[in-house]
Formats: structure tokens, C-alpha cells, sequence
């Protein structure tokens, strides 16, 4: 038991950091959505109905959406380009999708490696991609989910200020939509962008995602 | 079941279960009731049936904007004529019904749907104009 949660350590604790702010999100939406709607003199919800509105599931999925098209692109955009000096970055002879010797594929395969690695074929190419395909499944799921919910979350906001609902394609262009989209791209992109750029002179020692504490600012594609 | 395809399945299941709950709850019948009921009582003269179909706010500003009580208040107002034809769009704790030629709007109070506003006007790119409705 105890080396199952050493060994598996990183994804048992954020996924309890994930369920825990999950639940205080629900909590603190629940309380402030009350608040408007007591202001309003509508009447307030339970917290069951409230973890099942479409308020809750559009701030749920505006920011899952953002959160795996952070790491669709970054996944894309590494196989290409490159940052001198960061570990965020391969070695800069190395953009593309490397040669099959490199990547342990077909007669190169380990015979250790997965399945799919060895067999080739569309296997092979499918599995080669795997992480983007889901990665991005997941983004465009949550994204199609932000949609439907923020367009019951917004008509319902119409209603109460008496005003007719929008139609599903209408909301998609319509500026609530965009503003809670864009509003969690922009700062995935930054906090992305700052982390490849500051590792290269910054350190945090034992981190898989810093170089080595005495690692030259100039070292590309080397990782602690 | 494989992590990977655990999660496409996951991902797929609350896709699926946002879709039916937003449109799902466009053919609650109980909206439509509430509505028709609002302007038959009215039209038939019946004060207190109306008034109980009325969310408690709008009774109160009903009573307060009037200077009567709201079995009487609500029968000076002009709500309409009944009418067989109902549309009907829910979205979550609101609703809109438009009954004939009638507009109202509606909203969940303890459970139940109630009206909010009726007597509704309509304001080219602007809110609904409602002689009855929240303070």
C-alpha cells in the first residue's frame, strides 16, 4: 500500500486537490448565485440543484476547456518549436516528429514497449498521437459543453431581466460566450509561455520540469 | 476499460448529460399550466386563483402599486385573453410562455412555477414591457 502511494504520488494528490476545489467551488457559486438571487427577489436553490445547474457546469467546463487546450497546444507546438535554453523545449536539433529509431517505433521498438508501438500500421500512427487525440477530445467535449451550458446559463439571466432567450447558434457568437472562452486562453497561454521562458534562468531543484540547479542558462531539452 | 478509454467515455457521458438537461427541460408541462391557469382566472373573474399562480413578490408590488389587495388588483390589470396555444422555453429556474398573443414569465418558487410577470409588452432590442411583475 505504502509504495502504491509513493509510486503513484502525483495524480493521488491532484486529483484530491482536484476534487477538493471542485467542492469548494460548489460551494462558494452556490452561496453567491443565492446572493443574486435574493437581490433579485427570485428565490434561492438548494446546493443539490445548484451542482446540477447550468450556472455550475459552464464555470466548471469554461475552465476545463481552457485548462486541456493549454496542454493540446503545448503538446503540438513542442514537436515543432523550440526555446533555447529552456527544459520545456527539445534539443534544438530536433523539431519534427523524429525518426522512428528515435521514437522507438516498429523494428525499433523496446520489447517492453506498448503494443501498439510495435505492430505499425495505422495502430502505430494512432498510438503515436494518443495523448493529442485525447487531450484534444476532452477540450472540444468540454468546450461543446461550456457552449450548451453558458447558453441556458445566459437565457436564464435573459428571462429574469425579461428579455427573449438566444438561440444555441446565436449564443456561440454572441459576446458572453467569447468572453468566458478567451478570458481562460489568454491566461493559459501566459502562464505556459512565462514557465518555458523563466525556466531558463530560474531553478527549482528536485523538479521534473526545472533543469539541474548548476545547469547553464544555455542547456536546451535537459530536465532535472 | 483502459485509462484512456475511461476518460473519452466519461467525457462523452457529461457531454451527453449537460445536452439533456439544458433542452430537456423545455417541455415541462407544468409551465404551461401555470400560464394558461393565470389568464383563465383572470378572464373568469376568479381574483384569488390568479393571485396564487403569482410569485409572492409580485403579489406584494401588486398590492403595494395598486393600494388593494391582489384578488382585486390583479383583475384591473390586462393580461389577456386564454388561449390554446402555449410555447413554452425553460432555461433552469426561468421560463417564458407565450399564450396567444400573451408573453409571461415564470420562475421556480419552492419547487412550484409561478408567474413573475405578465401583461407583457414587447420593446423592439429591448426587455419586455410587464404591467405585473417583480418590485
Amino acid at each position: 500500500m505504502r509504495t502504491f502511494l509513493r509510486h503513484n504520488a502525483l495524480s493521488l494528490a491532484f486529483g484530491l486537490l482536484f476534487l477538493v476545489s471542485l467542492a469548494g467551488q460548489s460551494v462558494a457559486g452556490w452561496l453567491q448565485l443565492n446572493d443574486l438571487q435574493s437581490a433579485e427577489h427570485f428565490d434561492t436553490v438548494s446546493w443539490t440543484a445548484y451542482v446540477a445547474s447550468s450556472d455550475f457546469a459552464v464555470d466548471v467546463a469554461e475552465n476545463w476547456q481552457s485548462e486541456f487546450l493549454q496542454f493540446w497546444v503545448y503538446l503540438m507546438a513542442t514537436v515543432w518549436l523550440l526555446q533555447k535554453g529552456s527544459p520545456e523545449s527539445k534539443e534544438l536539433d530536433k523539431a519534427g516528429r523524429e525518426s522512428d529509431e528515435d521514437q522507438k517505433v516498429g523494428p525499433h521498438a523496446l520489447p517492453d514497449s506498448p503494443a501498439w508501438a510495435r505492430t505499425g500500421g495505422w495502430r502505430t500512427r494512432v498510438y503515436s498521437s494518443s495523448l493529442a487525440i485525447v487531450m484534444g477530445a476532452i477540450f472540444l467535449g468540454s468546450w461543446l459543453v461550456q457552449s450548451v451550458a453558458g447558453w441556458a446559463a445566459f437565457n436564464e439571466q435573459r428571462l429574469q431581466q425579461l428579455q427573449v432567450p438566444l438561440a444555441w447558434s446565436d449564443y456561440v457568437r454572441n459576446a458572453d460566450f467569447w468572453s468566458r472562452t478567451l478570458q481562460n486562453w489568454q491566461s493559459e497561454f501566459l502562464a505556459v509561455g512565462t514557465l518555458a521562458v523563466l525556466a531558463i534562468y530560474l531553478r527549482q531543484r528536485g523538479s521534473s520540469q526545472s533543469k539541474p540547479v548548476g545547469e547553464p542558462h544555455g542547456a536546451t531539452g535537459i530536465e532535472g | 476499460m483502459s485509462p484512456l478509454r475511461l476518460v473519452i467515455r466519461l467525457t462523452a457521458v457529461a457531454a451527453v448529460a449537460v445536452l439533456v438537461a439544458a433542452c430537456g427541460g423545455a417541455q415541462d408541462p407544468d409551465v404551461a399550466r401555470v400560464a394558461t391557469g393565470l389568464l383563465d382566472a383572470v378572464d373568469s373573474g376568479d381574483g384569488a386563483g390568479a393571485c396564487a399562480l403569482l410569485a409572492p413578490p409580485v403579489r406584494t408590488e401588486l398590492e403595494d402599486t395598486s393600494g388593494s389587495p391582489c384578488a382585486e388588483a390583479v383583475l384591473e390589470e390586462d393580461v389577456g385573453a386564454p388561449s390554446d396555444t402555449t410555447e413554452v422555453e425553460v432555461f433552469d429556474t426561468m421560463a417564458r410562455a407565450v399564450v396567444g398573443s400573451e408573453t409571461l414569465f415564470l420562475s421556480r418558487f419552492d419547487g412550484r412555477w409561478l408567474v413573475v410577470a405578465a401583461a407583457c409588452d414587447p420593446v423592439a432590442g429591448k426587455p419586455y414591457d410587464c404591467a405585473v411583475g417583480m418590485p
